[in-house]
């Protein structure tokens, strides 16, 4: 019987990989994101001329997918792992393959399957091209050629992997139930997680005040374009992740009526299309310090 | 050994299943076209093309080394500007044979357009195969189109294409040909199954690239992925004890046989206890979301198992931790999901759903879904009388909603193709009277030219208010299909309309209908102005619908003068009825009505007809003919269309005879004018009818 890849050792695992094929192994964005695009080191770093080479654990909140702790495959809080390569190689899914070996799962031995699916996210302005990566009939990974991020096309195309860890690491440990994942020998991800799950479900669904909401998506949208405004990107890109978030809090408390869906998304679109041209203009001004120079 | 054939491969990542089909046949059209454009002779089996997943592959059989040699007549100046009055070259002649590299003697005589120029023969010299493909190869590659193309790391404007282009092998009697394209160079090495031999390797020729590919799990035709895939679950449902069987529709089949290059069968299976979930769920699951094949016992029922086909060798590992038990894992929690939802979507009635209706956006400019339903709603009040028919819709008040109710569940959120479906079910487990749940179901009928139709005149009813709210009010927003994409199934919507109306006899003057309905849209303005836009294309459909099973001349004659396709339809009919039993009165109507309307057509102006002007008996006995005749049509009912005919029949003797006797462009304009009249009255009544002159008639 081989060792059993607990949940920890599966982030060390996958992050060791990809740290020996040159990326910087960054942090969460530390802020509330819905997937791991949303964190400055892809969404931001798909921009522009620079080479950029990362990889890094995001909590994702989907707060709409909240199942208060009762359904063994969804989540409203759960782990992406998140790659971005810039410019994407020539060899990508065979290094992919190479992660997936590394976390042990030889191609061999499974079904791995490249399946159309492409990507767009609506509050970002951004989509690409690429496939689900199927194991055995199941999703694992979602492979993305971006071709635009923030309304802007871009040169080169970055590649992004999203692996869903919980999915990879039930396959891995044999188990139905999310809750059932061993994180290490001691704890299971039913004791680290499953009463939050309960607890920011009732929030979620029964117990967020909207009225405050609304007034925060208000009062973050206007710090957004007064720091963008002020030349201060960086910042003003969380205030963005924060008004996306409170959209999506609004969202699963059922208080954005169809006709102010697609304005509120639309908001959001326009902070992020600022964000993503502040940025470039910043990267332009300090000349691209990372791009190779021109001969 | 090397061979003769020429062997192109494009290596890619995997392009998506529906892309290779269009993939294929551009690759097939556009070497074909190269070869012949080119002279490039080859004696073997064609052109064959094929694809997988991850690659292209062109192959040509005993392909000429060299292209065709062929004489080309070049012009050059005017015959006459040749020579000068003493027969001497002129400088425009030498200087067209220096250019051409040719002597004197060897001008000939070239004519164009009737006038004679100075012209050569020049032998165009074949070319080296090889070298004209390299050079033509990247043009036809980089042109390709898809659906969705994407770039991948390069710079400027570098191609687009399905997903990157990885690989570029190309062999020309077993030598590499070079070329670029996509930021590669061809070369002669290829490589097998990427996930069991990605090792390269460089076949000698083009039979040896086959077989080896084969040897390295890569089955480069489609139809031998077909046949595997076919063979292999036969012989697994036949071994088993209790004999299993599947259907293999076709959609799927082809998708499974594009997403493999090497496709194995294998036999899942699932606890039985799940047969509890309706059927529909579970098939939905299997081969909408996993592309598997659900399997039957042989007496018809849903068994606990499943086809599978993976991309690869069979199962290295059996038992658990193998790719049979991944897939039964992956199916389990998508039914243990399936069971949860089915069960808790029960809590909650379908009517007590309706009011979330109101949530789901429709279409922008168009409102909620709650506002759709309520404009079917409405149709459902307003169509009845107009159709003629007598229905107590006093039970029925909610039915428009209660039909888009279960699009709320969350069966359906997950498996959208059950939409209808589940409302039947959920509604049949409430309770609900089963006219109710059938409508409920089946107010998506027809789904397509050949799917069946609503059963009860309930259904039918709620189907043709919801394909008319569909239609009126997307076309309301401008929301109009183009030749190539109708992504809100408008031609579908109005096939359904027209063949729900046909098969009811449903008399709807759409046009009226439209335009009465205009109120009940958002935009009733933008709505009226649409309704010429509305007809056309309702026509186009009905026209298309009605040429199936009729001739031609005869749809296109009765289509312009009704907006209802019943009497369309009945006019049809009539025409087929009496032009096969007419003889000699069916073609003098024919040409009598053809002759009236050519005679009046161009005429302006056109006075009332006024009988005290009559100058010859003939001209009175005619009218008198046509009064008589219209006083016997008016007794006719108005859709018995082929007594009506028959009728139009007795007229178009006099009118005939009439032509024979009376000049009517004489000279005096008032007479002249007055027999026109009384002609165009004549035709006006026959093309109210049709437009009879659009049917050919030898004279």
């Amino acid at each position: 019987m081989p060792k059993v890849m607990y949940f920890q050792d599966l982030i060390a695992a996958i992050s060791a990989y990809w740290s020996n094929r040159g990326c910087a192994i960054v942090q969460p964005a530390g802020l509330e994101v819905g997937a791991g695009t949303f964190n400055q080191n892809t969404f931001l770093r798909s921009l522009g001329p620079e080479p950029w080479r990362c990889a890094y654990v995001e909590p994702s909140r989907r707060p709409t997918d909240g199942r208060y702790g009762e359904n063994p495959n969804r989540l409203q809080h759960y782990y992406q792992y998140q790659v971005l390569l810039k410019p994407a190689p020539s060899d990508v899914q065979e290094v992919y393959l190479g992660s997936l070996r590394a976390m042990g799962i030889s191609e061999r031995e499974h079904d791995i399957r490249f399946v159309e699916d492409d990507w767009e996210s609506p509050t970002l302005g951004a989509w690409g091209l690429g496939w689900e990566v199927w194991l055995d009939g199941m999703e694992i990974t979602q492979f993305t050629y971006f071709q635009e991020v923030g309304g802007i096309k871009l040169d080169p195309i970055p590649v992004e992997l999203t692996y869903g860890l919980e999915r990879i690491c039930m396959a891995l440990q044999g188990v139905d139930n999310v809750y059932d994942l061993k994180w290490n020998r001691e704890v299971t991800y039913a004791e680290m997680h499953k009463r939050n799950e309960w607890e920011q479900s009732t929030y979620n669904f029964e117990k967020s005040d909207p009225e405050v909401l609304f007034k925060l998506f208000d009062v973050f949208e206007t710090e957004a374009r007064r720091l963008m405004a002020a030349g201060l990107v960086l910042p003003g890109y969380e205030f963005v992740q924060k008004c996306s978030h409170t959209f999506n809090l609004l969202d699963a408390r059922g208080c954005v009526s169809v006709s102010e869906r697609m304005t509120y998304i639309l908001r959001v679109r326009q902070l992020a299309s600022l964000a993503a041209r502040g940025y470039l203009a910043l990267r332009e001004s300090l000349g691209f310090p990372l791009a190779a120079p021109h001969a | 050994m090397p061979d003769q054939d020429f062997l192109l491969e494009v290596g890619t990542e995997e392009i998506p299943a529906r892309f290779l089909p269009l993939a294929t046949g551009q690759l097939t059209e556009k070497v074909d076209r190269l070869l012949k454009d080119h002279r490039i002779g080859h004696a073997g089996g064609g052109i064959r093309v094929f694809a997988t997943p991850c690659r292209l592959v062109v192959h040509v059989s005993k392909i000429e080394r060299v292209t065709e040699t062929r004489v080309i007549e070049r012009a050059g100046p005017p015959w006459e500007s040749a020579r000068d009055s003493e027969g001497r070259p002129t400088p425009a002649l030498l200087g067209f044979l220096k250019s051409a590299g040719a002597t004197e003697k060897e001008v000939i005589q070239v004519r164009k357009k009737d006038r004679i120029f100075v012209g050569v023969r020049l032998k165009e010299k074949g070319r080296p195969a090889a070298q004209v493909l390299a050079e033509q190869i990247p043009g036809i590659l980089t042109a390709m189109t898809f659906p969705k193309t994407m770039r991948w790391p390069m710079t400027g404007d570098a191609p687009a294409f399905a997903r990157p282009v990885r690989w570029l092998m190309c062999l020309f009697h077993g030598r590499p040909v070079r070329f670029r394209a996509f930021g590669l160079v061809s070369g002669p090495k290829t490589c097998g199954n990427k996930f069991f031999h990605p090792a390269w390797f460089r076949p000698a020729s083009a039979a040896d690239y086959f077989k080896r590919l084969e040897k390295y799990l890569v089955l480069v035709s489609a139809e031998s992925r077909r046949e595997k895939i076919v063979l292999e679950s036969r012989r697994l449902l036949t071994k088993r004890p209790r004999r299993l069987k599947t259907d293999m529709p076709e959609g799927l089949l082809s998708e499974v046989v594009n997403l493999t290059e090497y496709p194995t069968v294998l036999l899942g299976s699932f606890d039985p206890s799940f047969l509890s979930i309706p059927d529909a769920i579970l098939k939905s699951a299997m081969s909408r979301h996993q592309r598997y094949f659900p399997v039957f016992s042989h007496a018809g029922s849903l068994a606990p198992h499943f086809l599978v086909v993976r991309n690869g060798p069979p199962d290295s590992i059996r038992g658990g931790g193998g790719v049979t038990a991944g897939n039964e894992r992956v199916l389990t929690a998508r039914f243990s999901d399936a069971k949860y939802f089915f069960e808790s979507d029960q809590k909650k009635k379908l009517s007590d759903r309706i009011e979330g209706l109101k949530k789901v956006v429709y279409l922008e400019g168009l409102g909620t879904l709650h506002d759709r339903a309520r404009r079917i709603r409405d149709l459902m009040v307003i169509l009845p009388p107009r159709l003629g028919i007598d229905i107590d819709l006093e039970n029925y008040g909610e039915l428009a909603y209660l039909c888009k109710a279960d699009l709320l569940t969350d069966i359906v959120r997950e498996f959208p193709d059950l939409q209808g479906h589940m409302g039947r079910i959920y509604a049949q487990l409430e309770g609900l009277p089963p006219e109710v749940s059938a409508a409920i179901a089946d107010h998506y009928l027809p789904k397509g030219p050949q799917d069946a139709l609503p059963e009860q005149p309930l259904a039918a009813l709620l189907a043709l208010a919801d394909k008319l709210e569909l239609l009126l009010g997307a076309f309301s927003i401008r929301l109009r299909p183009t030749a190539s994409a109708d992504p809100y199934g408008l031609r579908r919507a109005s096939i359904g309309i027209a063949r729900i109306l046909l098969a009811r006899a449903w008399h709807l003057p759409l046009r009226k209908l439209a335009e009465d309905a205009a109120q009940i849209f958002p935009d009733p303005a933008a709505l009226r102005g649409a309704v010429p836009d509305i007809m056309e294309f309702f026509r186009g459909r009905l026209e298309s619908l009605l040429r199936e099973q009729h001739p031609a001349e005869f749809v296109s004659a009765c289509l312009p003068v009704s907006d209802d396709a019943c009497e369309i339809a009945g006019k049809v009919e009539a025409m087929r009825k009496v032009s096969a039993e007419g003889g000699e009165a069916w073609l003098t109507l024919l040409r009598t009505a053809k002759r009236a309307h050519n005679i009046v057509k161009s005429e302006k102006q056109i006075p009332p007809l006024d009988p005290a002007r009559f100058q010859q008996d003939e001209e009175r006995l005619l009218h008198e003919a046509f009064l008589a005749w219209q006083g016997r049509l008016r007794a006719l009912p108005d859709r018995k269309y082929t007594d009506r005919l028959r009728s139009i029949l007795q007229m178009a003797d006099p009118l005939h005879r009439f032509f024979e006797k009376v000049f009517v462009m004489v000279d005096d304009p008032a007479v002249r004018k007055n027999r026109l009249a009384l002609i165009l009255t004549i035709s006006s009544a026959f093309r109210s009818y049709a437009e009879f002159d659009r049917i050919a008639v030898s004279d």
